[in-house]
């Protein structure tokens, strides 16, 4: 936890310099955090995780994004606890063409993961993911499709194949995404005997014009169907390496500017997950808290 | 002897009236062409005046607003940016240059522009107005409240200032100051839409 908050200060400090060195580069950081509690499972007890992200666009050409995170999973029956560090960098490019009217932008991520888990099957990860994606001037349409490629120790290679679909709804004022999660497993006795997964995640968020301090800014509502395993989240940036197979979740939130610069992001919701190894199912209620500053 | 100079100068001065007389027509055709809304065939009309003669930065300039007016965005940008390289003083290049950038949405390149021309020239209007067009698509809605404040300052008559005033202090939350800019929208314009509605709905 300190060693995130250090790393936010830092990161802080270091985005001041940039944003006032002239108004052709637009900086943002913030401070995340996640607490998911484990329901009915035989040896999982908590998680918790504690990260910060800079992110930096220059004009509307393109930017870089990187991103710490620290996380803990505390097990059941003296299980050792695991601690991990995920460093994540990613930079999209933006393109223009007066054949296709809206931007283009491809982006390419890369994910580096370390924890002391003594089987080392979730250790020393290596994920590598891009996506191209394209939305209309006028912000009504917008899709994607996103590749990542994560290697792990052991014997293990995951493919992941996300195409994405956007819409806004009622006169702008709502945005629908739908996206699929394809994920194939080079090794299935390394993924706990599943050579593939398919998931849907659906994603709502309403934006309210806001009229006192408390009202949000925007309310937001998702959730997953089917199975999903080993997968990259390209909106989080993260891999799930540490979750067991994910068979749903729903997820709910809302967001209020803090100010004229700050946004503070609060999501809750509840996951469901099944170890097919063990036979073990259970749930994990979590609560994630965002908060964010531009410049 | 003498004939041959005199020869020469007769032919050099036909020779300049004639091109001058060619571009003055290619101009007019230009401007009727642009009149009748046929921006391609505006744009080709002027394929045979000189792009290094004396009207080389109105012709770049010219090419920039008709790419624009047909929807060739990229194109108009360049031909902004080309004008602008040749003079960096051109206020009409600067703000040239906003109008494809705010049509493809590239808001913080087109903000860039009209601060370019703010600093030069710091009440200009269409730079204050474009300016404030992109900020409120960045939404970032602290920086389009003070330079809509400054715009009301500036032009205390004009109504569009107050809209985007009042939309700033919308999105910011601020509902009275909102109320009071919607408010004198309505004392310069009478039954504006956008006012009525948002007052109405208080």
């Amino acid at each position: 936890m300190k060693k995130s908050i250090m790393l936010l200060c830092s990161a802080t400090l270091l985005a001041i310099p940039i944003a006032h060195a002239g108004e052709t580069w637009k900086v943002k950081a913030a401070a995340q955090g996640t607490y998911l509690g484990y329901a009915n499972s035989q040896f999982r007890d908590s998680l918790h995780e504690e990260g910060a992200v800079v992110s930096a666009d220059y004009l509307d050409e393109g930017g870089i994004t990187a991103s710490y995170t620290h996380s803990e999973i505390n097990f059941k029956n003296n299980i050792a606890r695991i601690d991990q560090n995920a460093y994540f960098l990613s930079g999209r490019k933006h393109f223009y063409f007066d054949s296709v009217p809206g931007k283009i932008t491809l982006r390419a991520d890369g994910y580096v993961i370390d924890n002391n888990d003594s089987t080392n099957d979730t250790d020393n990860v290596r994920a590598f993911a891009t996506q191209a994606s394209f939305i209309s001037h006028d912000k009504q349409y917008y899709t994607d499709f996103g590749y990542a490629r994560s290697s792990y120790r052991n014997n293990l290679r995951v493919d992941q194949y996300t195409p994405t679909v956007g819409v806004a709804l009622f006169d702008s004022a709502g945005w629908l995404q739908l996206r699929g999660y394809f994920i194939e497993t080079s090794n299935p006795d390394r993924a706990q005997g599943l050579s593939s997964t398919q998931a849907a995640e659906v994603k709502y968020t309403h934006w309210l014009t806001p009229d006192s301090y408390l009202k949000p800014s925007n309310l937001q509502i998702g959730g997953l169907v089917g199975r999903r395993f080993y997968a990259v989240d390209l909106d989080a940036g993260s891999v799930a390496n540490l979750a067991d197979v994910q068979t749903g979740g729903i997820t709910t939130g809302a967001e209020w500017n803090v100010g004229e610069h700050a946004k503070l992001l609060l999501l809750g919701g509840q996951n469901f997950y099944k170890n097919r190894t063990i036979g073990d199912s259970y749930s994990g209620a979590f609560g994630y808290l965002n908060i964010s500053t531009a410049w | 002897m003498k004939k041959i100079p005199l020869a020469l100068l007769l032919a050099g001065l036909l020779t300049t009236s004639w091109a001058y007389a060619d571009n003055e027509a290619a101009w007019s055709s230009s401007y009727g062409l642009e009149a009748s809304k046929k921006y391609a065939e505006a744009l080709s009309a002027l394929s045979g005046v000189s792009e290094t003669g004396a009207d080389a930065q109105l012709l770049q300039l010219r090419k920039g607003w008709l790419s624009y007016l047909q929807g060739q965005y990229n194109e108009s940008v360049n031909f902004y940016q080309e004008a602008l390289e040749k003079n960096p003083k051109s206020l009409d290049a600067a703000l040239g240059v906003t109008l494809p950038l705010l049509a493809q949405q590239r808001w913080q390149e087109a903000a860039k522009y009209a601060k370019q021309v703010l600093d030069t020239s710091p009440n200009q209007y269409t730079a204050y107005l474009r300016l404030i067009v992109a900020e409120e698509g960045a939404k970032d809605w602290s920086a389009m409240k003070k330079h809509a404040e400054e715009l009301t300052e500036r032009y205390p008559t004009d109504t569009s200032a107050f809209v985007y005033l009042a939309r700033a202090y919308a999105w910011l939350g601020d509902k009275d100051s909102a109320k009071k800019a919607y408010s004198a929208v309505l004392i310069r314009l009478p039954k504006h839409y956008e006012a009525t509605a948002y007052l109405a709905k208080l």
